[in-house]
């Protein structure tokens, strides 16, 4: 029997497999085709101080092996969310994470200081890598001083571990993810969506409503499994969630390979909404296989020949 | 409750010009499915690309089978209509509303491909008369030969049935037999058939399609705007009353 288990910080999931941010709800709608509380957790939907309605449709386009979406974070807002969706989370048996953004610093504080109380929320997850909208998206996301003053103000607002989501739209990403971490955060995931556009050549116009979009995919896994593997390589001691491009279980196991203690599925729900459940399924054949006897041993076990 | 299943694929069949009908084998789904709901129909392994599934609508349920008419407007769905018998598809369904079953006579008004859903309904309901309209006679599907109810059949070019548009004959529809309207069909012929159904004061239901993701309400990136702000085509819909829609804001 293979030891599932894993550990990000001081929380404890019973498998390393979540969903991702914004393809998922809360959760509602994928738990009338499975049973969610299987899953090693959940990520909500971003949520906002205010309502958003979202951008302009339309808000998806499919590209090679991956489509973009310019949802811009439609959501009902922070007090509606608390009213409606955080009941529904009660009576969920895995591990709950909130992802929040701001557009604003004030704004952000302001969040977590709403979420920080429910204990129907394990952790939360600091979205500043969002390209679908005009402030505290990737304007936070790319800037190493914005980041540690962010995280830093944060910090002190709540005791629940803090989640910084880094955006693959950057140079160097051991740079932001360095300002997340000196700054206090408690785990790393990467990447969310990489900044593209579609274009129809008939009318000339964006395939997008809002012009550019957030690329994901198993057209983008390469690009997340580097990230992941840099990330390690400079913070072995920090959890690194790996997100980007998981399409089947060989590409969560990569991503853990690169690094990553857990990973999160996102667009790949669309096109299998079982996925999760096949990926939490193929850890006890892969570390038979490998010899492992938890999945916590293919966290970083990468072999990189020697030259 | 949707479920999310693997089924084979018991008839491909070619039914009229880059329009085929698909039929598998899922009485999960069957015994589920209501006129105007859909599925979302996947590729099979490997899943990458293309990378989303495609919203059908179902034009059947019956007998453990489930039926599509699909018509080939891209490569996604060129790639469906090139699977064979015995295949594997994944299917998620059902999914969305469906139509509401009127109390008393439906004039159900279909144009090119909208014509699955409202034929799935006529053969459900009694009282039905069925607007059916296509550019030409290559293009028109069998599916409204199999309905017993009565049909108004148009082609724009004239070369079977009535020519014309499938909205010409709408108004002289209501006025002698009265009832609710359901549409399905191009953007501008919805917003026709709506124009005539408000100037008659008639309850008019629409069917609208749009790109998706998840189909399941979780994405928020089919929304089309309504009076009160965005709808999910997938979950709301895909059919709405038509006076919830902001028609100036869908565009054609």
């Amino acid at each position: 029997m293979i030891d599932l288990s894993i550990r990000i910080g001081s929380l404890e999931l019973k498998n390393p497999v979540l969903t991702a941010s914004g393809c998922f709800g809360v959760g509602r709608e994928y738990s009338e085709i499975y049973d969610i509380s299987s899953l090693g957790g959940i990520v909500t939907k971003t949520i906002t101080l205010r309502p958003r309605e979202g951008n302009l449709p339309p808000r998806i386009w499919e590209t090679p092996a991956g489509m973009l979406n310019s949802i811009g974070l439609a959501n009902p807002g922070v007090k509606s969310f608390i009213e409606t969706e955080i009941p529904f989370l009660r009576d969920i048996e895995c591990v709950r994470i909130v992802s929040v953004a701001g557009e604003t610093i004030g704004e952000f504080v302001e969040l977590v200081g709403e979420i920080a109380p429910l204990e129907e929320v394990d952790a939360i997850e600091i979205n500043i890598s969002c390209p679908n909208v005009e402030q505290g998206g990737l304007t936070f996301g790319t800037d190493p001083v914005v980041i540690t003053e962010l995280v830093g103000k944060l910090r002190p607002v709540t005791k629940k571990p803090l989640w910084v989501k880094l955006t693959p739209n950057v140079t160097n990403i051991v740079a932001t993810g360095k300002a997340a971490v000196d700054a206090g955060a408690d785990a790393l995931c990467a990447i969310n969506t990489l900044l593209g556009m579609a274009i129809d050549t008939d009318t000339r116009k964006p395939r997008l409503g809002n012009v550019t979009g957030g690329l994901s995919g198993p057209a983008i896994l390469p690009v997340a499994l580097v990230k992941v593997y840099e990330l390690y390589r400079e913070f072995p001691e920090i959890p690194i969630i790996g997100i980007g491009g998981i399409g089947s279980p060989t590409e969560a196991i990569a991503h853990m390979l690169a690094g990553a203690s857990a990973v999160q599925v996102g667009s790949g729900l669309f096109s299998y909404p079982r996925l999760p459940l096949d990926i939490i399924e193929s850890f006890e054949e892969y570390c038979d296989e490998q010899g492992f006897s938890s999945v916590r041993e293919i966290t970083g076990s990468l072999i990189i020949p020697e030259i | 409750m949707p479920v999310d299943i693997l089924s084979e694929v018991t008839c491909v069949q070619n039914i009229a010009d880059g329009t085929f009908r698909l039929v598998l084998d899922a009485p999960e789904i069957a015994e589920k499915a209501r006129p105007g709901q859909f599925a979302m129909v996947g590729f099979g392994s490997p899943f990458y690309d293309p990378f989303l599934r495609r919203p059908l609508a179902f034009a059947k349920a019956e007998w453990g089978r489930i039926e599509f008419t699909l018509r080939v407007v891209g490569w996604g769905t060129a790639l469906l209509a090139d699977i064979s018998t015995g295949d594997q598809m994944p299917i998620l369904g059902p999914l969305g509303n469906g139509f509401e079953k009127p109390e008393g006579r439906a004039i159900l008004v279909a144009g090119g491909i909208g014509l699955p859903p409202l034929a799935f309904a006529a053969s459900r309901w009694k009282d039905v008369v069925l607007l059916y309209g296509e550019k030409t006679a290559s293009a028109l599907c069998h599916l409204p030969h199999e309905l017993e109810c009565e049909k108004d059949i148009a082609t724009e070019d004239g070369s079977d049935g009535r020519k014309g548009l499938v909205t010409d004959n709408l108004e002289e529809h209501i006025k002698k037999k009265p009832g609710t309207v359901y549409c399905c069909g191009p953007v501008p012929m919805l917003k026709e058939a709506v124009k005539i159904c408000r100037g008659l004061n008639v309850r008019c239901y629409v069917s609208l399609e749009a790109r998706m993701a998840c189909g399941v309400g979780a994405c928020m990136g089919c929304v089309i705007p309504a009076i009160n702000g965005y709808k999910r085509v997938c979950k709301d819909g895909p059919v709405f009353d038509a006076d919830e829609i902001d028609w100036e804001a869908l565009g054609d």
